[in-house]
């Protein structure tokens, strides 16, 4: 295959202090004899690499790690000062770095697919050639006459979307699109994606996502402070991407020290008043429940939103080693867990992985699970995150498997007054801890290829009841 | 497979090392015409859409700014020049056409940072719509007024007015120029946006639009040429009003200005060009 894009010990730095000095302050700068900004900042240090036409590389990394300083390069946007990036001449490049960037609000649909095509360097027959398809790929056709500031966010971004991937470019720049966005209008992106890339196209994809690099690249590029810190397959990339961040492992040993807790210590400790009351008697229930529900020891199970392992150290103790893997967003909490609760029990932590991130994006999370244990959870997350959990989630369970999601129910959608529970405490529609109604959740399960079941009671201390999640098989 | 081997500099575009030569950069301007043709279509259609009077609306603004003036000039100042409102009319436009071009250009680059940070194209589109959407708002204006002021002062078609079109080039010449720096000049100095305003007011009293370049002593009048725009002003004068053939002098002048400033706009801005996302 014939190289793209060559980068030889490409670097990139930054004045520090980036802003328009006026004139007055320049001449101050040489009254006072300082150059405007010695600092500087580098974005991209001594990066090499070589990608050839047909690949689809993602290039990864946390926030201020280069890696959308890169793609503008790649771009032509930036530029390098220092080392050489080769691009060859005869492509045909599209970005998608900000979606519906060069539309006008007072133009009209139409106008505006003109405009942002030939703002892409198409000729006007170019552009007439390719119009009806953008417009059908859109499924705007219909509002293409209106001005697209009576368009929805959504329908611009669809705009945006149709005109890029019309543009049928040799080389696609992409910066994280799919971030916003419904379902369906995302499944479409990825299923262009997939075709562009069965085209032998060639395309650089800046993502925070895991589970979109995952679908849509072979290769990844994870960046740390503007190095290359991995250069290999997507899968590999990913789980270097993971220990750079956004959902970091817990390393077990450290947090494993030699103080031993005492039971006194846990009672009244800050971990435990988060959680709520009825530590031991919640944590036993969970796995009891689980096991009337056919667990077996031998079974993957992943606990998102562990917290400090109230219910971990039960399936710790049951399951066979390294077949419990806890997520949530507050590292403290799972290492109050692993610290304190884990010995306190008198299980060894290290049976299980630990994940500390959000649990809208599992990418990171390595392996398929056959239970997955939402508990305490969705009750404090506002309803658009409650569905990317779910969805994130059932991407995850094997073909047989189940994920119980635990949540306080209300009979419909606008139960608007709060609902006792026992504690005695309240659920809210508006605020936390929230309560949803079956059909909503369900609604959302679907929506992300699962089916969902509604449980009766079954006998949770905080009152909440049970939904049960299977995944649609696929028939292929 | 080495990078010292694959990359044959006729097939790999170096992103590292690049300023844009004055050739390529023409280039761009010539690939990009959709995109420029697109911008000025999107500039007229904006300005009139939803109003009733539409085009007429850019009437309004010279034939005010006529009535104004010549009101001022014949009954205050009490200027007895004959078929003053024609004198006025033929510089006037031209000055305006420069004057809101100079004034547009100023911030169109610094106002489209949105764009120009996520899509690479040649940035001299941004200035060269400005110029070339006022050049159709001066045309269409001039096209439809001119006809208007001859017939009411009796003129008929001369042959000096076949000038027109030649000191029409030189001047978009000049103006593009002069848009190109201030549009790169405004990105690096904000300062630039009020200077430009203040100069344009000192510029129009030292630009012969309402007076005469022939009325102005002698000694003075090397000062006044050192406006870019007086060479202009003084040939529409020649052409319209006096139906003469501008003289070698003029010609020299508008000549001069119009080339090194559009040579010396453009060399600058391509020189900058490329930094220009990264400053916004």
């Amino acid at each position: 295959m014939r190289p793209i894009v060559i980068a030889q010990d490409l670097s990139k730095t930054f004045p520090l202090h980036h802003r328009v000095l006026s004139v007055k302050e320049r001449l101050m700068n040489v009254v006072r004899g300082r150059r405007g900004s010695d600092e500087q900042f580098d974005a991209i240090s001594h990066v090499n690499f070589e990608v050839a036409e047909g690949e689809s590389v993602a290039l990864v990394g946390r926030n201020g790690s280069g890696k959308s300083t890169l793609l503008k390069m790649i771009a032509g946007i930036h530029h390098a000062t220092g080392g050489k990036l080769l691009v060859r001449r005869d492509l045909r490049i599209a970005t998608m770095i900000e979606l519906g960037v060069g539309f006008h609000p007072d133009l009209s649909g139409r106008e505006n697919v003109f405009l942002n095509a030939a703002i892409h360097g198409l000729s006007r027959e170019q552009i007439d050639a390719i119009y009806p398809r953008v417009a059908a790929y859109s499924e705007l056709e219909p509002f293409m006459d209106n001005p697209i500031k009576t368009y929805s966010s959504g329908m611009v971004m669809r705009l945006g979307f149709a005109v890029s991937i019309n543009l049928d470019p040799d080389l696609f720049l992409l910066d994280e699109i799919f971030a916003v966005g419904d379902e369906a209008f995302q499944q479409k992106c990825l299923q262009s994606m997939r075709e562009f890339k069965e085209r032998g196209r060639t395309m650089f994809f800046v993502s925070h996502s895991a589970e979109a690099v995952r679908q849509m690249c072979e290769r990844a590029i994870v960046l740390d402070h503007g190095r290359v810190r991995f250069d290999g397959d997507a899968l590999s990339g990913i789980r270097e991407y993971r220990r750079v961040l956004t959902m970091s492992p817990l390393a077990v040993d450290s947090a494993r020290d030699a103080v031993r807790p005492t039971a006194a210590d846990a009672e009244h400790s800050l971990h435990r008043r988060i959680v709520g009351y009825k530590w031991e008697e919640a944590g036993t229930r969970h796995l009891e429940f689980l096991r009337e529900h056919g667990l077996r020891p031998t079974d993957h199970v992943l606990d998102v939103g562990c917290g400090p392992l109230r219910t971990g150290v039960k399936l710790l103790a049951y399951l066979e080693p390294n077949h419990y893997s806890g997520v949530d967003v507050d590292g403290s909490m799972i290492e109050a867990g692993v610290r304190i609760e884990a010995p306190l029990a008198g299980v060894d932590p290290g049976r299980g992985q630990y994940y500390i991130g959000n649990a809208t994006d599992l990418g990171a999370v390595e392996g398929q699970f056959d239970v997955i244990w939402i508990n305490g959870l969705i009750q404090d997350l506002p309803h658009e995150q409650t569905a990317l959990v779910l969805a994130s989630a059932i991407r995850r369970l094997t073909p047989g498997g189940r994920m119980f999601v635990a949540y306080f129910d209300a009979p419909d959608f606008f139960s608007l007054d709060p609902i006792e529970r026992p504690g005695p405490c309240f659920s809210y529609f508006d605020r936390v801890p929230r309560h949803f109604d079956f059909a909503t959740l369900a609604g959302y399960v679907a929506a992300a290829g699962g089916c969902a079941e509604r449980l009766g009671e079954w006998g949770d201390p905080h009152g909440q009841a049970m939904m049960v999640v299977t995944p649609v098989q696929k028939v292929s | 497979m080495s990078p010292e081997t694959t990359a044959d500099p006729a097939l790999f575009e170096d992103r590292a090392a690049a300023v844009v030569p004055l050739g390529l950069g023409l280039a761009g301007l010539l690939r990009y015409r959709e995109l420029i043709r697109n911008l000025v279509l999107k500039d007229l259609k904006l300005k009139y859409r939803g109003s009733a009077l539409g085009f007429l609306w850019s009437l309004a603004n010279p034939l005010a700014m006529l009535v104004v003036y010549s009101v001022a000039f014949t009954y205050i100042i009490d200027i007895r020049r004959p078929r003053f409102v024609l004198f006025l009319f033929v510089g006037l436009l031209a000055w305006t056409f420069f004057a809101s071009t100079i004034s547009m250009a100023t911030t169109t680059i610094a106002e489209a940072g949105g764009l120009l940070k996520s899509v690479r194209f040649p940035r001299t589109v941004m200035p060269m719509a400005t110029v070339l959407f006022n050049l159709a708002q001066y045309l269409m204006t001039f096209a439809v007024l001119l006809p208007v002021m001859l017939f009411v002062y009796g003129v008929g078609p001369a042959a000096p007015m076949l000038a027109y079109p030649m000191v029409l080039l030189l001047l978009v010449l000049l103006t593009s120029g002069l848009a190109l720096i201030v549009a790169t000049a405004n990105v690096y100095y904000r300062d630039v946006k009020h200077l430009v305003e203040v100069g344009l007011q000192v510029l129009f009293w030292a630009t012969p639009v309402v007076y005469d370049l022939n009325d102005v002593p002698a000694r003075l009048r090397p000062l006044i040429l050192w406006s870019p725009m007086s060479p202009f002003v003084s040939a529409l004068h020649d052409i319209f009003y006096r139906q003469a053939w501008p003289g070698p002098a003029i010609w020299t002048t508008a000549a001069v200005w119009s080339v090194v400033v559009f040579l010396g706009g453009l060399l600058v801005f391509l020189r900058f060009e490329d930094r220009l996302a990264e400053q916004l």
